[in-house]
């Protein structure tokens, strides 16, 4: 059966919340990982909520990074924390047709606001917050350990709910999302 | 202009800036930082009072971006401006405080390191 494909390109046509720079940015840090351990094409594992059950793997080819683009994203933390802003709102998109239309900014990044496609920003009132988080190289169970603390961290903000989270782990292959509603 | 369009704004110029952080111009990153932070400051300013949750939202992102563009008097001035108001949301209370003492560690540790260092 045909997998479905994660969509790292062009991520600001489909998410509003997204600026052309930002997005070729994040993609192209997002390559830089997958370059780190892996040659396209890949699948990776999504696992996700039950109602969202519409992949348990997906696939992902990306264009080989030249030296140049290696060296521009030589920070390891950096470039991962990027990376993960492309594939877990490529990922979110298309389990669940949820778009970035809103972003805010908190002291150590920002966190986008989802909502349908189609969908204006009027405020955050009834948008979803995503919080997203990356690790370069690390085991399924810290991938799973990371989605946890996100979790707790989204509910700690009880007024902010409904949250996502989402995590990738570029070496585990291993995308998780979850829902805190 | 509504808080949708100022915040709009803001989401650009905040945008630019994190660009620009990646591809290694700090300068032109804390310009578009400030930017960011006053147009979300005209957001917030034109925003509905029953609208509590995105007043909490865009209320924290002023003050980030503000230690963002390298104006930490600018953050905590704004800071204390949206803890006094009564219909602050809790979790936006708690993020702003743990801002300022975060931001305020930072510093002290940051003097601390100076003062040993021209000792």
């Amino acid at each position: 059966m045909k997998k479905p494909r994660l969509a790292l390109h062009d991520l600001h046509q489909r998410h509003p919340g997204l600026t052309p720079a930002l997005a070729a940015s994040y993609r192209e840090a997002a390559c830089v990982c997958f370059d780190r351990h892996h040659r396209s094409p890949i699948l990776l594992r999504l696992e996700t909520e039950d109602e969202w059950d519409l992949a348990s793997e997906v696939l992902v080819r990306w264009p080989r990074s030249d030296e140049r683009t290696l060296a521009a994203w030589a920070n390891e933390i950096d470039t991962t924390e990027a990376a993960a802003y492309a594939v877990i709102l490529a990922a979110v998109e298309l389990i669940s047709g949820l778009v970035a239309i809103g972003r805010a900014e908190t002291l150590t990044g920002a966190d986008y606001y989802l909502a349908p496609a189609g969908t204006a920003l009027e405020d955050f009132e009834n948008c979803y917050r995503l919080e997203i988080s990356g690790l370069d190289r690390a085991p399924d169970s810290a991938v799973r350990r990371r989605l946890e603390q996100k979790l707790a961290q989204a509910a700690r903000g009880q007024s902010q709910l409904p949250a996502l989270a989402g995590v990738v782990g570029f070496d585990a292959k291993l995308i998780l999302i979850s829902r805190l509603d | 202009m509504s808080w949708t369009e100022h915040h709009q704004k803001s989401e650009r110029f905040a945008a630019d800036a994190e660009a620009a952080v990646l591809n290694g111009h700090p300068n032109q990153a804390h310009d578009a930082y400030r930017r960011a932070a006053q147009e979300e400051e005209r957001a917030v300013a034109d925003l509905s009072p029953k609208k509590v949750r995105t007043l909490g939202i865009s209320a924290v992102s002023v003050v980030s971006l503000y230690y963002k563009a390298g104006l930490p008097d600018a953050a905590q001035k704004a800071a204390q401006k949206y803890l006094n108001l009564d219909e602050l949301p809790d979790f936006a209370r708690e993020q702003l405080v743990q801002i300022l003492g975060s931001t305020t560690l930072a510093a002290a540790r940051a003097a601390a390191v100076g003062a040993r260092a021209k000792r």
